[in-house]
């Protein structure tokens, strides 16, 4: 008599691991006519490949955030569920610094939120997005120590991204990992680039992390 | 003999993706009348020749471990914890020889290690990293043995040659015998083991149990494929993107 596999059922009460991830994008002027339609194109594109992407609707958790002013505009979704915004840049300012912190928090929040309910869960990510200079650099710099000590110790991989106009510099001196300088109508690669990234669940020893796929849109 | 065994590794989804190998692999060792060495072994995906480690780490570790109980059979709890950290300090050495013999760090060769030994007298195990053992025990209650390693991100795990290896490693012994074992790597622990108890999923395992124990003879190469197909199968790939092995062992009637 063979196994009956068929009858061998799963535990029907364990969550797959959570991959939390926040995409913080600009909203302000500056962003208003292609850069941001662009946006909402690659954002309507992401959301359609997530639809498909059975492994990334098991983990990824959205949650949209926009500057300024800092808003969250959804907060933690399941990828199966996350609907694409349709964004308008009519921010007065963009408080990068404020933006930053808040974004951490929220993630440090989904966290604790993990750790409650007792489900297991993979580095936060941070997307950032910005075709501008901070107009609060007093923020600027707790926002980029806290960046380095995640990062350092492998528990926050954070990526900036600027499009036409960015202050390169300002996001280079941020970031950890190579600023990312993409053309607007170019994001939809980096978000094709970011399903992948975030797909990645090799196992690494403490400290360690697995690479991350090669992104060719250029570094600053 | 007096042991059925049946175990497959099979590749994950995300491997299939990325055209990596399975990383997984398992061994086994029956030492007539009574005794049966299991071991299930895990490579690290970061790591780039992991599937060399685990092979390597699940062929020494039961190997040692035979050629030591062939020399003499523990008599204590303190004899078994002895014996089974030097089958895993002689495996990590292993790697780390394979590793230098080809020039690379020993962290491309990076693996877990699960290893199970049931004798007439004793069930014992020795565990670094993630992966499960679940017991079946004579008094038919089915619970984990040996619990995944937990930390705080999922994707984190300690692999079998860091420095500190007697600090990491998990002994269990019990002197009793057990009428059955299962050894997952971590592809099947959403499946199987709760995250939050560390709880064996009774509905898997004990199906398993009883249709090994009922199989009337040693299970065939056919009864290998039909556990690669059930690995393999859309029900399991739903749940688990990760390289998964199943191991699992009954003593006969």
């Amino acid at each position: 008599m063979p196994i009956g596999y068929e009858s061998a059922a799963f535990d029907p009460k364990n969550p797959s691991a959570r991959v939390p991830c926040v995409l913080l994008l600009d909203t302000s002027g500056s962003m208003q006519g292609p850069p941001i339609a662009d946006l909402n194109d690659a954002l309507r594109r992401f959301a359609q490949d997530l639809s498909e992407d059975k492994g990334l609707q098991l983990s990824l958790e959205l949650s949209v955030m926009t500057f300024g002013p800092v808003r969250q505009l959804s907060d933690f979704t399941p990828a199966s569920a996350f609907v694409a915004p349709t964004l308008t840049a009519d921010g007065p300012d963009t408080p990068m610094g404020a933006a930053v912190l808040s974004a951490l928090e929220k993630l440090q929040e989904r966290k604790n939120f993990y750790k409650g309910q007792r489900v297991s869960y993979h580095q936060p990510w941070l997307v950032m997005i910005t075709d501008g200079q901070p107009t609060d650099p007093e923020n600027m710099p707790s926002a980029k120590i806290r960046i380095q000590d995640l990062e350092s110790e492998r528990k926050l991989v954070f990526i900036a991204a600027g499009i036409e106009g960015a202050d390169m510099r300002t996001l280079a001196d941020l970031s950890v990992r190579p600023a990312v300088s993409a053309k607007s109508a170019n994001l939809v690669k980096l978000f094709e680039w970011l399903s992948k990234s975030l797909s990645i669940k090799s196992q690494s020893r403490p400290g360690e992390q697995s690479p991350l796929p090669p992104l060719n849109m250029g570094t600053a | 003999m007096m042991w059925r065994v049946l175990a497959a590794s099979e590749r994950g989804v995300s491997h299939e993706q990325s055209d990596a190998p399975c990383q997984d692999a398992h061994a086994w060792i029956e030492i007539p009348p009574n005794t049966v060495i299991c071991a299930v072994a895990d490579g690290l995906g970061s790591a780039p020749r992991s599937e060399e480690g685990s092979r390597l780490a699940a062929d020494t570790a039961v190997q040692a471990i035979c050629a030591a109980l062939e020399e003499s059979m523990p008599s204590s709890e303190d004899d078994w914890r002895s014996l089974l950290s030097s089958a895993f300090t002689r495996t990590a050495d292993a790697l780390r020889a394979k590793a230098a013999e080809v020039v690379e760090a020993v962290e491309a060769f990076d693996t877990t290690l699960i290893v199970s030994v049931s004798t007439s007298d004793w069930t014992a195990s020795a565990h670094v990293g993630d992966g499960a053992v679940v017991i079946w025990r004579d008094d038919d209650v089915v619970e984990t043995f040996s619990a995944p390693e937990h930390n705080e991100y999922a994707n984190i795990v300690t692999p079998i040659t860091v420095p500190n290896l007697m600090n990491v490693m998990r002994i269990h012994v019990e002197p009793q015998r057990s009428r059955g074992l299962a050894m997952i790597t971590d592809g099947l622990q959403p499946l199987t083991i709760n995250h939050a108890t560390d709880v064996a999923y009774d509905g898997f395992f004990r199906p398993l149990f009883n249709d090994l124990c009922a199989m009337p003879a040693a299970a065939t190469e056919a009864d290998v494929e039909d556990l690669r197909a059930f690995l393999r199968s859309s029900r399991v790939n739903e749940r688990t993107t990760d390289d998964k092995t199943l191991l699992w062992a009954v003593r006969g009637a």
